[in-house]
C-alpha cells in the first residue's frame, strides 16, 4: 500500500482514497475525538484517524465495539469536543440506539457511514448504495438527520468539513454517507488547492449569544430555546453549570418528564430547528440543459458514471440535465422541483434494487414520468445510465 | 496516447494485483496525468481473487468503473476467463504463463504471454512477479515512463524494504527485455 508521500509530484498532486480524505476533512475541522472499531469499508478512516489525531493533540480511541464508539464520541462531544466516529452498514446498525440519543440530547455528531453491500453482513468488500432509508431513518419518529453524500476524495474532505459545521450549529448528529467505491478508490487530489476553512462552533454560553436573530438567555441552560427553531446556547458537561442530560422526554431544563405541553414543544423543536432551515441545508450540482426533457438525478459513486453517461449522451445530440445531490436529506426539494422543471421524465440512478432515494424524492416530481436505472452487486456503469437515457 | 487509458488487473490475493495498480497510478500521476485505481477484492484475508482497475488520462476522470479495458494484466485462470471478453478490439491483454492453463483465444486483440514466475524465481524472489508483469505491459503500452514508474516504487515501498529496491529495478528491466523478444519473434 502507499506510504505516505516521499517525493513531491507536480501541482502538490497527492495519492488519496476517499477515507483518507474524510480523516484528513475531520482533522481540518477541527475534530478533536475519534473513536472507531474497524469495519470494512471504513477502515481507512479509522487507521487515519489513528494515525494522525494524536500527534495533533487529539483523542483517537479504537474502541471494542461499534456501540461503545459512538457513545464514547457522544460523551466527548457533551463535554465539548468535536466528535467524529465512522463506521458500515452492520456497525451502523448497532449505533442508531445511540445516534438517537444523540439527537435528543441535542449533541453534535458526526458519523462517516461508508456502505457496503448488505443486509446483514452483506458483501465486507462490495459496495452499495443500499443504506439510505436506513441512515435516515433510523429514529423513532422520524427525525430530519442531515446526510451529506460525496462522490469522490475531495468531496468527501470538503463535506466532512460541511458536516462538521452543520452537527455543530444546529447541535444534530449528522451523517456523511460515503460509500465502498468512494471510500477505497484511490485518486489524485490536488491538496494545495484544498478549502482551509475549518468548521464552525456550536453556540456556546461563552463565546456565542446571538443565534439566527435570536438573542439567549444563558442562564437558562443548555436545552433552554424560546422559538421552536431556535439552537439551544451549548454548555458543556462538567463545566461551570449544572448539565442535565436524558434520552427520555424532557423539559427545556433537561428534566425528564412525562407528556407535559412543553416537553412536547421540545420534540417538535428537535425537528423543527432542521426544518426551518431547509434552504441552508441544500448543497447540489446543477448540470442543467435549457429544453432538456430527462433529468438524471445521482448522488455518491453512481453520480460519476451519470456525469460520463450525461457527456456521452449529449455528444449524441440528446438534450439532458444532470442533477448530483450532495445533501440527501432533508431532502433539497426546491433544487430538485427547479432542476425537473421543464423535463418531461426524471431518471433516478443509485446502486440499490428499490430506488430508495426516487422513492422519497418521487412526491415532489408530480406529473413526471420517474424511473430508474438500479442494480445491486456490482457499480452502475455509465453504458447503462445511457441505456436508460436513450431508450 | 489515447485521452484515457483503461487497465483491469487482476489474479490471486498476494500476488500483488493492488500494489502493481497503485504504482502505475503513481507513476502517472508524477506525470501529471489523473488517476483513478479501485480495488475489488474478496473477503478471505488472503487466496481470494483481486483485481483492480486503473484508469490513466489526460483529462479529469470521472467514473472510476467502465464496461471494457484498453488493457488488461492477468496472473490467474479464472481472472482470465472473466476479463478475456471485456478487453475493447485492438486492445492488449498480458499474462502470466505458468498461472493460466487454457490460453486466451481471442484473435482480434494483442497478446502476450510473460513466463514472470519463472523469471522472478531466478532472481530468488517470486514476489517481484508482478514487477515483472509490469515492465512487459510497460514496453507494449508506455503509459508511463520507466523512470517514473521506478521513482514511484521508491515512494510506494515502505523504507525497511529500500533494499529491494535494485532488485526489482531488475525484474521491471528482465519484463521489459521479455516483451521485447516476443516482439522480435512474433
Amino acid at each position: 500500500m502507499i506510504s505516505p508521500d516521499t517525493t513531491h509530484p507536480p501541482h502538490s498532486l497527492r495519492l488519496r482514497s476517499g477515507n483518507q480524505m474524510m480523516a484528513e476533512g475531520a482533522l481540518q475541522a477541527g475534530c478533536t475525538f475519534f473513536a472507531g472499531y474497524p469495519i470494512t469499508p471504513a477502515t481507512g478512516i479509522f487507521k487515519t484517524m489513528i494515525d494522525l489525531l494524536p500527534a495533533r493533540g487529539g483523542v483517537a480511541l479504537s474502541a471494542p465495539d461499534e456501540i461503545s464508539a459512538v457513545a464514547y464520541c457522544i460523551g466527548a462531544s457533551m463535554r465539548g469536543a468535536k466528535a467524529m466516529t465512522a463506521t458500515s452498514g452492520p456497525g451502523w446498525a448497532l449505533m442508531t440506539e445511540s445516534v438517537q440519543y444523540a439527537l435528543m440530547t441535542e449533541t453534535p455528531l458526526v458519523v462517516a457511514l461508508v456502505q457496503r453491500l448488505g443486509p446483514s453482513t452483506g458483501g465486507a468488500t462490495q459496495g452499495g448504495q443500499g443504506d439510505v432509508l436506513l441512515a435516515e431513518y433510523c429514529t423513532s419518529g422520524g427525525y430530519t438527520i442531515p446526510i451529506l453524500c460525496p462522490t469522490n476524495a475531495r468531496e468527501c474532505y470538503e463535506l466532512t468539513i460541511l458536516a462538521f459545521t452543520w452537527a455543530e450549529l444546529f447541535r444534530v448528529p449528522v451523517i456523511v454517507l460515503s460509500d465502498k467505491e468512494t471510500g477505497m478508490t484511490i485518486e489524485s487530489v490536488d491538496v494545495g488547492s484544498l478549502p482551509s476553512i475549518t468548521s464552525q462552533n456550536r453556540p456556546s454560553n461563552f463565546a456565542f449569544r446571538e443565534l439566527g436573530g435570536f438573542r439567549q438567555n444563558e442562564r437558562k441552560g443548555t436545552y433552554y430555546f424560546d422559538a421552536i427553531h431556535e439552537i439551544p446556547v451549548f454548555a458543556p458537561v462538567g463545566g461551570p453549570r449544572k448539565v442535565t442530560a436524558t434520552g427520555s422526554a424532557h423539559d427545556k431544563q433537561g428534566r425528564l418528564q412525562k407528556n407535559s405541553p412543553e416537553t412536547l414543544e421540545v420534540l417538535l423543536h428537535l425537528e423543527q430547528k432542521v426544518r426551518w432551515r431547509l434552504d441552508d441545508f441544500a448543497v447540489v450540482t446543477a448540470d442543467l440543459q435549457p429544453a432538456a426533457g430527462t433529468l438524471i438525478i445521482s448522488y455518491g459513486i453512481t453520480a460519476r458514471a451519470a456525469r460520463d453517461a450525461v457527456s456521452e449522451a449529449r455528444r449524441m445530440g440528446e438534450r439532458v440535465s444532470h442533477l448530483i445531490v450532495h445533501s440527501l436529506f432533508p431532502i433539497p426539494v426546491k433544487k430538485i422541483t427547479q432542476a425537473a422543471h421543464n423535463v418531461d421524465e426524471v431518471i433516478v440512478a443509485e446502486e440499490n434494487m428499490n430506488g430508495l432515494y426516487r422513492s422519497v424524492i418521487d412526491r415532489h416530481l408530480a406529473g413526471k414520468r420517474v424511473r430508474g436505472v438500479n442494480k445491486i452487486g456490482a457499480m452502475i456503469t455509465p453504458q447503462e445510465i445511457l441505456e436508460a437515457i436513450m431508450s | 496516447m489515447m485521452r484515457a487509458h483503461e487497465i483491469i488487473i487482476a489474479g490471486f490475493g498476494g500476488q500483488g494485483v493492488l500494489s502493481m495498480g497503485q504504482l502505475l497510478a503513481y507513476g502517472a500521476m508524477v506525470e501529471g496525468k489523473d488517476v483513478s485505481w479501485m480495488p475489488s477484492y474478496g473477503p478471505e484475508m488472503r487466496g481470494g481473487t483481486a483485481n483492480c482497475i486503473v484508469i490513466i488520462s489526460e483529462t479529469r476522470i470521472s467514473s472510476p468503473i467502465v464496461s471494457c479495458f484498453d488493457s488488461a494484466i492477468i496472473l490467474n485462470q479464472p481472472s482470465l476467463e472473466k476479463f478475456e471478453g471485456r478487453v475493447k478490439p485492438g486492445g492488449l491483454l498480458v499474462y502470466e504463463e505458468s498461472a493460466v492453463i487454457q490460453p486466451p483465444t481471442r484473435e482480434d486483440i494483442e497478446i502476450l504471454a510473460v513466463p514472470a514466475l519463472q523469471e522472478a524465481m531466478k532472481l530468488n524472489k517470486r514476489q517481484v512477479t508482478n514487477v515483472v508483469m509490469l515492465g512487459a505491459f510497460i514496453e507494449r503500452r508506455p503509459l508511463v515512463s520507466a523512470e517514473g514508474l521506478l521513482k514511484a516504487l521508491k515512494s510506494v515501498l515502505p523504507e525497511r524494504h529500500h533494499h529491494l529496491l535494485p532488485l526489482n529495478r531488475q525484474a521491471f528491466q528482465i519484463g521489459r527485455e521479455l516483451a521485447q523478444r516476443k516482439e522480435a519473434t512474433a
